[in-house]
């Protein structure tokens, strides 16, 4: 196993296998190859840290129902099992904290990471929020109302509803924290608004959205989010390319192509 | 208190409120002690859940500790805090400036809060913090059992990784401020093992233990049992 896209795409025929394959540069840098899910917030995650910072990313989808995950092949790429995984020439790297710094700091244009010290602390102190405290419920009603109806299952209503009482104090604390005429969670667009985005944009697929629409500090937010331009100044909103619940369906990502460099 | 005012160098003293058993408390201790920060403690008993009571979670609203204050600013949880200290310390950041090495800096940070945090905290709840609570308590062994075979696996792959390499990306980094708690309350809780059959985890966890800063061992600030069972959290200098 040597590449990434042994899985996914590749296997499929749906796509061109040799983009990116060779390290194809454009610009400075590499084509990186991220594999995840599409229905996995660590994944979106990274997606979003790429088009935010400008980096061409093609995707190749890992089929977690199917645990593939936990196979021989991906186990010598991420060796934790770790999803999703990104190469960029012969450097991998796998989990949402290591790819999305390494994503950033390869990036185009100024930093994401405050430099200030409070600064950067309040952007971990919400990025963490965000990791802890909604990412194992929205993982829930992922799970529950999106996967297992693929699977023709019924969903389990108490753990859906366990998953949205969980998420009412942290909701209710970014709508207070956005409440302080923020633009963006910390002020300045940061790592913080990229979490949320994923897990939001998740819970609007799964048919929570009714959680943050009546939140009208996340719900403002959020509508700016929809319409924000890449950070590094591309002509790119990164959430159009978040996948959409048909996507999530039917194992579908999309890459990040950049032509304005 | 305003969370997160916007400080500036040299400002205030530095109060830390956790618990000399909580690995995040270690960290932040240790880093505080790496970056020469003078840090004031101030105990926050888990074993009696006072993170749960009404006066911790008016500064840390979702429970996280450790608690750090400077002044009106509070921030919570380790996340926050560590790179709060490494900015506000002395020397360089503690962040690689290579995409390369910060990428495998924050692998080995994830690959630790995810395959061996939980499993340190069993050690030390099992052999340290339930009986400190509950005198009559007597170790789940199995449940020691599963935690080992866990921690040993991760030891394994982390071992292969650190042949060649001085520390985990290259240069000490962040990722060393996580492993270091974790290695030392292995050790401490009777599993240093574990750490002794990995050679080239051995020869790190022997290059942690020899860093000074100044005249003292930085790796001194992390507690000892005896520390934890008395419910000591030192002050850093």
């Amino acid at each position: 196993m040597s590449d990434l896209f042994a899985f996914g795409r590749a296997v499929d025929g749906a796509s061109d296998a040799s983009y990116g394959l060779a390290g194809d540069m454009k610009k400075t840098q590499y084509v990186l190859q991220l594999l995840g899910s599409p229905g996995q917030a660590d994944t979106l995650k990274c997606l979003l840290t790429a088009i935010e910072m400008g980096m061409e990313t093609d995707t190749g989808v890992l089929d977690v129902q199917a645990g593939q995950q936990a196979s021989e092949d991906y186990l010598a790429l991420s060796p934790f099992g770790m999803v999703p995984t990104l190469k960029e020439a012969e450097y991998y790297v796998a989990g949402e904290t290591g790819i999305m710094s390494y994503i950033e700091a390869r990036g185009l244009g100024k930093r994401l990471p405050p430099k200030n010290a409070a600064l950067l602390a309040e952007q971990n102190y919400w990025s963490d929020i965000a990791c802890t405290e909604v990412g194992p419920h929205v993982e829930t009603l992922v799970r529950e109302r999106v996967y297992k109806g693929m699977e023709g299952a019924a969903a389990d209503e108490n753990a859906v509803e366990a998953a949205r009482g969980a998420l009412v104090a942290p909701l209710d604390a970014l709508d207070a924290q956005l409440g302080n005429d923020n633009t963006f969670i910390i002020g300045n667009y940061s790592f913080a608004d990229i979490h949320w985005t994923a897990y939001v944009h998740l819970l609007y697929e799964t048919g929570d959205g009714d959680l943050v629409d009546h939140r009208r500090n996340i719900k403002a937010w959020f509508d700016r989010i929809r319409t924000h331009k890449s950070f590094s100044g591309q002509n790119i909103v990164a959430y159009e390319l978040l996948p959409s619940l048909d996507d999530i369906r039917n194992n579908r990502l999309s890459s990040v192509e950049i032509d304005d460099f | 208190m305003a969370l997160f005012s916007r400080k500036k160098k040299g400002e205030g003293s530095i109060l830390l409120k956790g618990f000399p058993g909580n690995l995040d408390t270690c960290k932040c201790l240790y880093m505080a002690a790496e970056k020469g920060v003078r840090i004031q403690t101030d105990l926050l008993d888990m074993t009696g859940h006072e993170e749960d009571g009404a006066a911790f979670r008016k500064l840390s609203p979702f429970g996280k500790v450790p608690c750090l204050s400077e002044g009106d600013l509070v921030i919570s949880g380790a996340a926050a805090i560590l790179p709060y200290i490494d900015i506000r310390g002395a020397g360089q950041s503690l962040t690689p400036r290579k995409a390369a090495r910060l990428g495998e800096q924050n692998f080995w940070i994830e690959v630790g809060q995810q395959r061996l945090l939980p499993f340190i905290n069993i050690l030390l709840e099992e052999q340290v913090l339930k009986s400190m609570s509950d005198p009559g308590y007597t170790a789940d062994e199995a449940r020691i059992d599963t935690a080992i075979g866990e921690i040993d696996l991760t030891f394994l792959l982390a071992d292969q990784h650190l042949q060649g390499r001085e520390y985990f990306a290259g240069d000490y980094s962040f990722a060393e401020i996580h492993w270091a708690p974790y290695t030392h309350f292995c050790d401490t809780t009777g599993h240093g093992g574990l750490i002794a059959r990995r050679p080239n985890l051995k020869q790190w966890l022997d290059r942690i233990k020899a860093r000074s800063n100044g005249a003292r061992r930085t790796y001194d600030a992390l507690p000892g049992l005896e520390q934890i069972r008395g419910k000591e959290l030192r002050f850093v200098a």
